[in-house]
């Protein structure tokens, strides 16, 4: 019954958040509704028991991830400009884009909501992850971390004073 | 409990409104954070769905581990080409990339 | 007034006329004609009046004759003898003959031997229709032995001339060949069956299919061929035009060369039992193509329409040889109005324009509205376009064929489909000349006066509604007068194929005048004339005919034809030992070398040659094929890639968010389709 409420609420405030971060004409105030997003997410990862996730979003993302954003933005900064010329010029066909996608997507989900059990399962722990990530999933967490590597070296290259 | 089935619907919302969101953008900055939403629900989607299998979640938690990770290392990257982008034209509005236009 | 004496006067009155011409011809001047023409109005109403009595009359209406000798025990007698089928051709030949005097009384004004003209003219008559009544066939001979002289005659009318001169005696010498055969076959019938009375000797030939019967048969249709004009011996017919266009209107349209067909139908039966048909249907669809091959590229205008009748003739011919004697004695007289009047047309056209040439005639029609409203009229009848008479005659001699192809599909069926193309190419030539003579811009031209239009209207008028003597399924036809309670029936079908061939015809006529403008500068040329079109049909219909034209086919017949005949009629007088040795061996070779080499100039370069063109007529058949064709496809391909790359060169921007739009809906393209075969 809480876990209801709570994903209801948690839902509302992301969908309202993420709707905001795009039509918000403060760049700032943008950035900062998605830390609030990602945060959200964090929280609703936990709720699906995926508990190690919800931290590594919000230690990650919500954490490092938006603090880059932030330094960026501060070293850039973008004018406040008018709504609309936020906007690409291919506004309406990414609507259309958008359309498209979303109903195979409904379609399928509709379709899947009757067949899925309702999580009766217990949950996996975050030893299990662990075991998983260092047992089967090993070639894939090696690779995963050496992509990490080169693109932080590969950005701290890019990003370096002039000389 | 909450049924998984209402996280995947939550996360192809966000998806789609991040989508729309990043085809929309004038600013890369905007565009990358759009980037980052869609990744986010599709982690999302990744969980509500293993959660629903029998390893009780596991490979849905594998799968989401690693897109976290490869989206850190994409803002990462993207973030320096933006600061590159920006010391170069002074604005970081993607009008003008058009050079490999034919 | 027994129809004895009525029959009498038909070929009386002119021959009177004739005889009174020839006394007081010149002291009357140009009043001559009336003389003439009031003869010849009587004898037409006499005609009608035969006609009426004999339709539906059982056996001939009059028989009478008068004996004059007896020779050998065998008796010689003169009379009349009037049937349907003489009634009818009688009726035609008065009419076309009034028709054609009135006419020429305004063509010949002027003319320094006015009288001695319709002297000749009237004799002439006079002896056809002596040939069409004669009761026994040494009386249709002299009539038309008689008919020969006059031709002669007439068309060595202008004898000051020697293309007239020279033509009147090839007419005459040529038809003379044929009368050797004619005379042959008087003394056979008479050898063998004592009595030339032809219905007397028709009973007696009508069981015993002797083997002589043939041979007669054989030469009373050489008679036939000589005089109808057929292959081989149609030269004379094309020079014949030499004469007065009057002379052409009557007696190559509708009573000499008419007089061979009518030989056929007289003595038919004789045919019938002798098994001569198949002989006499080969040679006249040949002579049916062969005469509109010619006509294809003739460009003077009175010779087209000689061998449109060469080639007319033939149909009749054709439809005799298949059983099809209705067909052909209709054919016969709706030939005789329409070619007439094509004739009468002519001369008023030739009278207006002053040339005889079509490539120097233009626009006519306009400032000669009725000349070409009448030449249209018989075009459209000789085309065979409904409703006028010469569908429906046309049609009766195609059923014919057809009755022949069921009967025996591998005799039949090339008659009949021979006579199909012909058709076709009638209606083509014909109409050559019409859409290039009298329609498209042109001079101004004086019509001619009413004397020579009158009857060509009337003429007109005839043609016109004509069709009605013979339709199919009515009780009073010609069918009828012919054989009594005989009904014309018909082939529904065929008489829609006929229409269509004919109007194929006029339609690739008319295109092929509008071309013929366009390359002379006058008009755009239609696409779809060029390249293929005129190369696969028009070209090679026109080298054919050229290649016909230029065989001089006149030095082969006469060296191999008439002048053996004539030299043998010839050898008593030459008995002479030293001049036959002469003649045969040194002059005979020589000619005989000479005629080889004729051929060989003529006809085997000739074929030569012809190879030669088809091939490179194929060849840039195959050219324009290629420039037009394939290198516009090749071009189209090239420009086509070339479009499809600038339509292409839109998509790429350079814009980012273009690009990730275009990787957005690729992922949902595949999305999509992986969707959908999991459904």
């Amino acid at each position: 019954m809480t876990g209801q409420v709570l994903f209801f609420a948690a839902a509302g405030a992301l969908v309202a958040s993420s709707l905001a971060m795009l039509f918000t004409r403060h760049f700032v105030r943008s950035v900062v509704l998605l830390a609030f997003s990602l945060i959200i997410f964090g929280g609703l990862f936990a709720l699906l028991d995926a508990t190690f996730l919800g931290l590594l979003q919000l230690l990650v993302y919500a954490g490092a991830a938006t603090m880059v954003l932030v330094f960026v933005v501060m070293l850039s900064r973008p004018k406040v400009a008018a709504f609309s010329s936020l906007l690409q010029p291919q506004t309406g066909v990414a609507a259309i884009a958008v359309v498209a996608v979303a109903y195979p997507l409904i379609d399928a989900l509709v379709r899947l909501a009757g067949t899925l059990p309702v999580a009766p399962q217990s949950a996996a722990t975050t030893a299990d992850l662990a075991f998983a990530l260092m047992g089967p999933y090993a070639a894939p967490f090696e690779i995963a971390s050496v992509v990490l590597l080169a693109a932080l070296v590969g950005a701290v290259y890019l990003a370096r004073e002039a000389e | 409990m909450v049924p998984p089935v209402y996280f995947m619907v939550l996360g192809a919302i966000i998806f789609l409104i991040a989508m729309f969101g990043f085809l929309t953008r004038r600013s890369l900055l905007q565009a990358l954070m759009c980037l980052e939403l869609m990744s986010a629900a599709v982690c999302l989607t990744f969980l509500a769905v293993g959660r629903t299998m029998p390893d009780g979640g596991l490979t849905g938690m594998a799968l989401a581990t690693f897109v976290t990770v490869i989206g850190a290392a994409e803002i990462g990257m993207g973030l320096a080409i933006v600061l590159l982008y920006f010391r170069r034209h002074g604005d970081a509005t993607t009008d003008d990339i058009d050079l490999l236009g034919g | 007034m027994t129809p004895t004496l009525i029959a009498l006067l038909v070929p009386a009155l002119p021959a009177a006329a004739a005889v009174f011409l020839a006394v007081f011809g010149r002291r009357l001047g140009e009043r001559s004609s009336l003389v003439a023409i009031g003869a010849l109005a009587l004898s037409l109403v006499a005609s009608v009046w035969l006609l009426v009595a004999a339709f539906g009359h059982e056996g001939p209406l009059v028989h009478a004759t008068f004996p004059w000798a007896v020779v050998g025990g065998v008796p010689i007698e003169f009379g009349l003898l009037v049937d349907g089928l003489s009634a009818s051709v009688l009726v035609m030949v008065a009419a076309v003959a009034t028709m054609v005097f009135v006419y020429a009384d305004g063509y010949m004004k002027g003319d320094a031997r006015y009288a001695w003209f319709f002297t000749v003219f009237s004799l002439f008559t006079a002896c056809m229709f002596g040939v069409v009544t004669a009761s026994s066939l040494l009386q249709l001979m002299l009539f038309w032995e008689v008919m020969g002289l006059c031709s002669f005659l007439l068309i060595g009318h202008y004898f000051e001339r020697p293309e007239a001169r020279k033509a009147a005696l090839k007419a005459f010498i040529t038809t003379r060949v044929g009368d050797m055969g004619f005379l042959l076959a008087v003394g056979l019938v008479l050898g063998r069956y004592h009595t030339a009375d032809i219905p007397t000797l028709l009973e007696r030939t009508a069981h015993e299919p002797h083997a002589f019967l043939w041979t007669i048969c054989a030469l009373l249709f050489a008679a036939a061929v000589a005089k109808s004009a057929q292959f081989p011996m149609y030269i004379w017919l094309p020079d014949a035009m030499a004469g007065p266009t009057p002379v052409s209107g009557l007696l190559h349209s509708a009573t000499m060369v008419a007089a061979g067909v009518f030989l056929v139908c007289r003595m038919y039966p004789l045919f019938q039992v002798a098994g001569f048909l198949p002989m006499i249907a080969w040679p006249g669809i040949f002579t049916a193509l062969y005469g509109a091959a010619l006509a294809l590229t003739e460009t003077d205008i009175k010779r087209v329409l000689a061998y449109s009748t060469m080639s007319q003739l033939g149909y009749m011919m054709v439809a005799l040889g298949t059983g099809g004697l209705v067909a052909a004695v209709f054919h016969l007289i709706t030939h005789g109005f329409f070619k007439s009047l094509l004739f009468l047309s002519a001369g008023s056209v030739i009278h207006g324009a002053a040339t005889q040439d079509i490539r120097e005639m233009k626009g006519v029609g306009r400032t000669m509205p009725v000349t070409g409203a009448c030449f249209l009229i018989g075009a459209l009848a000789l085309s065979g376009i409904p409703p006028l008479a010469g569908f429906f005659s046309k049609d009766a001699v195609l059923a014919s064929l057809w009755g022949a192809t069921t009967a025996h599909p591998v005799f039949g069926g090339p008659l009949l489909i021979v006579g199909l193309m012909t058709a076709v190419l009638s209606a083509f030539y014909m109409f050559r000349v019409y859409f290039g003579v009298f329609t498209g811009p042109g001079r101004t031209y004086h019509e001619s006066p009413r004397s020579m239009l009158a009857p060509m209207v009337a003429l007109a008028g005839v043609t016109l509604v004509g069709g009605a003597a013979n339709l199919p399924g009515a009780a009073v036809s010609l069918a009828g007068a012919l054989e009594p309670g005989g009904v014309e029936r018909a082939v529904p079908w065929l008489m829609a194929l006929s229409a269509l061939a004919a109007g194929a015809g006029v339609y690739i006529a008319w295109e092929s005048t509008r071309l013929r403008r366009a390359l002379h500068g006058t008009g755009p040329i239609p696409h779809h004339l060029q390249g293929l079109y005129g190369g696969v049909f028009l070209r090679p219909a026109f080298a054919v005919s050229r290649f016909l034209r230029e065989l001089n086919m006149d030095v082969l017949v006469s060296n191999f034809v008439v002048t053996p005949v004539v030299w043998l009629c010839g050898l008593a007088s030459r008995l002479d030992p030293d001049v036959v040795y002469t003649a045969v061996f040194v002059r005979g070779v020589g000619r005989v070398a000479s005629s080889l080499a004729t051929i060989d100039a003529t006809v085997v370069d000739g074929a030569v040659m012809a190879v030669g063109r088809m091939g490179t007529g194929a060849a840039r058949g195959f050219g324009l094929i290629d420039t037009h064709g394939i290198d516009h496809a090749v071009d189209g391909v090239a420009s086509g890639t070339l479009a499809f790359g600038r339509v292409l060169k839109k998509l790429q921007t350079g814009i980012t968010a273009n690009y990730a739009l275009y990787m957005i809906v690729l992922g949902v393209a595949i999305f999509y389709v992986a969707w959908w075969l999991a459904r």
